[in-house]
C-alpha cells in the first residue's frame, strides 16, 4: 500500500495564513500621522502577502488534488480487493472458515471461537450464525481432539491435513488447516469437506463388494473367470471342491486342462462362435475331470464379457454339477431295462417253465422202468441231470429279475447258494475267499426274487469292498428272537474289506448315495432297505474303515408275513391297473 | 403199499394235459390214488363225489383259476390240503383276487423237480397225521 503525506502542504498553506492575518491586525494599530505612509507600507505588504498566498493556494489546490486523485485510486482498490476476496470465500463449495484458538494459562486449548465463516460453512457443519461463537456453546461435546490439533496448528505454524469424525454433528470431515495472522492472534483458516456421505457410500460399495465376495465364494455353484487363451482367472471356493483341486493349482490350468479329453471337441465349436460375437453365451452339458481323475458331469453357461467396443476381454462361466441327475438318469434307464428284462423273462418263464415240468416227470417216470440196460440208464439219468440245470437256471435267471413275485415258502439255504454261485466266477476271479455256515431249517415266507436280490446286493458290496485275497462270510441262523418279539431268520453276510467311513454310514441307505463313484447306481442298499422292509424285516449294519463290515437281515417266520405280503400285492395289482 | 393201510388221494389240476398227466403217473408210481382233471370246474365236480387228501393245482387257467378253486376247496373242504403250482405269469393278478387275503396256499414255483415234489408230498402228510 502507498502512504500519502500531507504535512508540507499543510505547513505552508497555514504560514501563509499567518502572515495575512498579522498584516489585517497590526496595520492598523500603527500611528495616526504616519498613516498615508504606513497604509502604504501595508498596503504593499498586504499585496505582497496576498499574491504570494494566492500562489501557494493554487500550488497547494493542485497537490490536494492530486492526493485526493491518488487516495481515491486506492480506495478503490482496496474496495475491489475486499469484494473479489469474499466472492471467493463465498463461492467455494468447501467450508472454509477462521477460528481463534482459545488456550488456558498452560497454554492448553480449551475451545475456539469463529470469527469469520462462508456461505457454505452452515452446509458442512449444518451450525447457524456461528460467527463470533465459539464451538463449546454451539456443540458442547465436541471432541477435545479438534481444540489440540487447532491449537497445535496456533502454535506451531504447521498447517495440518487430516480427517475426522465430529460426533456431535455427526458428521466425518476433510481438513486443511493453516495458521493465519500475527501468531499472538492464535488464529486458524479451515479449509473443510463434509465427507460423510462419500465415506458411506464408500463403505456401501466395500459392504456390497463383500457380499459379492460371499455370494460369489459359497454359490451352489462353480463360478470361473476364464481368459482368452482358456487359463482360469478366478475360481470360487464351490468349483474348486467340485474339482478336488486347491485354488492356486486351478489357476495354474486351462479351462481345458479340467475337461473331460471326449468333451473338448464340442465345446470348441460353442466357444468359436462366442468369441465371433454370433452369441451371448453358451450352454454345454459336459464332464470335467477331477484331480483324482474321475469325471463330474457338469451343466455350464459360459458369457463373454466384452468391452465397450465390443471386443471380447474375458468369459464368466457358471457350473452346475449334475452328477446327481446324470446317475438318476442313468438309474432310470437301467430300471427300465430291468423292468423290460422282467417281464420277458416272466413271460417266459411260463412258457418254458410247462414243458420243462413235463419233461421232467416224463423222465422220472423212464427212470422208474427197471428192465432199462445199463447204458441207457446212465443216459437218462444225464439228460435228467441236463435238464435239472435248465429248471435250475430258468428259475435262477428267469425268476430273477422278476419284479413282483408271489410270496412262497422260500428256504434261504437255497437262496444263498444259488446267490454264490451266481457270483462263483467273480469271487474266484478276485481271489476271494467265501465262507458259507447254515444253522437254520426253518424256510420264510417271502417273495424268492426278492430275498435273492437282497442277498446279491449285499454279497457284490462285500466282494467289491474286499481286496483281493479277502474273505466274504454269509451265515443264515435261526430262528431266534430279536428284542424278545417274534421269531426271525438272521441273515449276516460280513467282510472284511475296506469298511465304510462313519460320515457315509448314516447316507448308505439313501437312494444315488454311492462311493463306488463311477460303477455305483446308489441304489443296491437303498433297493435292498426298501425290499427288508416289504418283507418285514429289518437291517443293520456296522462298519469300522480298514476292518470290515458286517450286514445282519433279520426276518420273520412267521406267516403273518405271507398275509402282508399277499396284501400288498393286491395293493399293487390295484395300483398298476389305475 | 405194505404198511400204508389206505392210500392217500391226491387231486391232479392243470390245464397243461402233458404236465397233468405224468404228475399223475408219477404219483401213481409212488403208490398214491390219484385223479386227475384238467380245469378248475372238472375239480370242483371231483370234490364233491370223492373224499380228496391233497390237492395239487396249477393257478393260471383258463375260465376259473387255481386260486379260486383253492378258495372253494378250504371253504368246503377243510380236510383237504391244498398246494397251488405257478409257472409265475399272471400270478400277481390272482393272488390279487378278492378275498385271496385270507388265505395262505402254499404256492410252488415251476418248475417243480419230481423228487422234491414227492418228498414234500410225504412230509405234508407226515405231519398231518400227527
Amino acid at each position: 500500500m502507498r502512504r500519502i503525506t500531507t504535512t508540507n502542504v499543510a505547513w505552508q498553506i497555514n504560514l501563509l495564513l499567518a502572515v495575512a492575518l498579522l498584516a489585517l491586525i497590526v496595520v492598523p494599530t500603527i500611528h495616526i500621522h504616519s498613516l498615508v505612509t504606513v497604509w502604504t507600507i501595508a498596503g504593499l505588504v498586504a499585496a505582497g502577502g496576498i499574491v504570494f498566498f494566492m500562489q501557494r493556494l493554487r500550488e497547494t489546490r493542485e497537490a490536494l488534488r492530486k492526493l485526493a486523485a491518488q487516495y481515491a485510486i486506492a480506495i478503490d482498490a482496496s474496495r475491489e480487493s475486499e469484494a473479489r476476496y469474499r466472492t471467493l470465500f463465498d463461492s467455494i463449495d468447501e467450508g472454509f472458515c477462521i477460528i481463534e484458538v482459545l488456550f488456558d494459562e498452560n497454554s492448553k486449548p480449551l475451545d475456539y471461537r469463529f470469527i469469520e465463516t462462508n456461505a457454505s460453512f452452515e452446509k458442512h457443519t449444518g451450525l447457524l450464525n456461528a460467527t463470533g461463537r465459539t464451538i463449546s456453546e454451539l456443540a458442547p461435546n465436541h471432541e477435545p481432539y479438534w481444540f489440540q490439533t487447532y491449537g497445535q496448528i496456533a502454535l506451531t505454524g504447521e498447517p495440518a491435513r487430516f480427517q475426522n469424525r465430529a460426533e456431535q454433528l455427526q458428521r466425518w470431515y476433510d481438513v486443511y488447516a493453516f495458521r493465519i495472522g500475527l501468531p499472538e492472534q492464535h488464529r486458524v483458516a479451515v479449509l473443510f469437506n463434509d465427507i460423510s456421505a462419500r465415506l458411506e457410500a464408500e463403505e456401501a460399495l466395500q459392504e456390497s463388494g463383500v457380499r459379492f465376495r460371499a455370494i460369489y465364494q459359497h454359490a451352489p455353484v462353480g463360478i470361473e473367470q476364464v481368459a482368452l487363451d482358456g487359463r482360469l482367472l478366478m475360481v470360487n471356493a464351490t468349483q474348486c471342491e467340485m474339482l478336488g483341486y486347491s485354488e492356486s493349482e486351478l489357476l495354474a490350468k486351462t479351462f481345458e486342462d479340467i475337461t473331460y479329453p471326449e468333451d473338448r471337441a464340442a465345446e470348441a465349436v460353442l466357444l468359436k462362435r462366442l468369441l465371433r460375437g454370433e452369441q451371448e453365451s453358451y450352454n454345454l452339458e459336459k464332464r470335467y475331470l477331477r484331480k483324482n481323475g474321475e469325471p463330474v458331469w457338469v451343466n455350464i453357461t459360459s458369457t463373454a464379457v466384452r468391452s465397450s467396443s465390443g471386443v471380447p476381454q474375458y468369459r464368466i462361466t457358471v457350473v452346475e454339477d449334475i452328477t446327481i441327475r446324470k446317475r438318476a438318469e442313468r438309474a432310470l434307464v437301467n430300471a427300465e431295462k430291468l423292468s423290460v428284462a422282467g417281464r420277458m423273462a416272466s413271460s417266459m418263464a411260463h412258457e418254458i417253465n410247462n414243458p420243462l415240468g413235463a419233461a421232467l416227470n416224463l423222465l422220472y417216470l423212464i427212470s422208474l422202468d427197471g428192465s432199462l440196460s445199463t447204458s441207457n440208464s446212465e443216459y437218462l439219468n444225464s439228460a435228467q441231470r441236463e435238464l435239472e440245470r435248465v429248471a435250475h437256471l430258468a428259475k435262477q435267471t428267469l425268476g430273477f429279475y422278476r419284479e413282483t413275485g408271489s410270496p412262497t415258502k422260500v428256504d434261504l439255504r437255497e437262496v444263498a447258494d444259488d446267490v454264490v454261485n451266481l457270483y462263483m466266477p467273480k469271487l474266484k476271479n478276485k481271489d476271494v475267499q467265501i465262507e458259507r455256515r447254515y444253522w437254520t431249517e426253518a424256510p420264510i415266507y417271502g417273495v424268492e426274487g426278492e430275498l435273492r436280490q437282497i442277498l446279491s446286493n449285499l454279497l457284490i458290496n462285500s466282494i467289491d469292498a474286499v481286496s483281493t485275497q479277502g474273505c466274504v462270510r454269509l451265515r443264515v441262523s435261526g430262528p431266534s428272537t430279536l428284542d424278545g418279539d417274534r421269531p426271525v431268520i438272521r441273515l449276516s453276510v460280513s467282510d472284511n474289506g475296506s469298511g465304510i467311513k462313519p460320515q457315509h454310514l448314516k447316507q448308505i441307505f439313501e437312494p444315488f448315495f454311492s462311493t463306488k463313484e463311477t460303477t455305483g447306481t446308489g441304489l443296491g442298499l437303498w433297493v435292498t432297505q426298501q425290499l427288508v422292509k416289504k418283507h418285514d424285516g429289518t437291517i443293520r449294519v456296522r462298519s469300522k474303515p480298514g476292518m470290515g463290515t458286517v450286514v445282519q437281515v433279520y426276518l420273520p417266520v412267521e406267516r403273518r408275513t405271507l398275509e402282508r405280503l399277499t396284501q400288498q400285492h393286491a395293493d399293487e395289482g390295484i395300483n398298476a391297473a389305475a | 403199499m405194505f404198511g400204508v393201510p389206505v392210500a392217500k388221494t391226491i387231486l391232479v389240476v392243470d390245464d397243461e394235459r402233458a404236465l397233468a398227466d405224468t404228475l399223475c403217473a408219477i404219483l401213481i408210481h409212488a403208490g398214491y390214488r390219484v385223479l386227475c382233471v384238467y380245469s378248475a370246474e372238472e375239480a370242483i365236480e371231483v370234490l364233491r363225489a370223492h373224499r380228496v387228501d391233497l390237492m395239487i393245482s396249477d393257478v393260471v387257467m383258463p375260465g376259473m383259476n387255481g386260486f379260486e378253486l383253492a378258495v372253494h376247496a378250504t371253504q368246503n373242504y377243510p380236510g383237504t390240503q391244498i398246494l397251488l403250482l405257478s409257472g409265475n405269469a399272471a400270478t400277481q393278478e390272482i393272488i390279487a383276487a378278492p378275498g385271496a387275503e385270507q388265505h395262505h396256499f402254499e404256492l410252488w414255483a415251476k418248475p417243480v423237480l419230481p423228487r422234491q415234489m414227492l418228498a414234500h408230498i410225504e412230509s405234508l402228510f407226515a405231519s398231518s397225521s400227527q
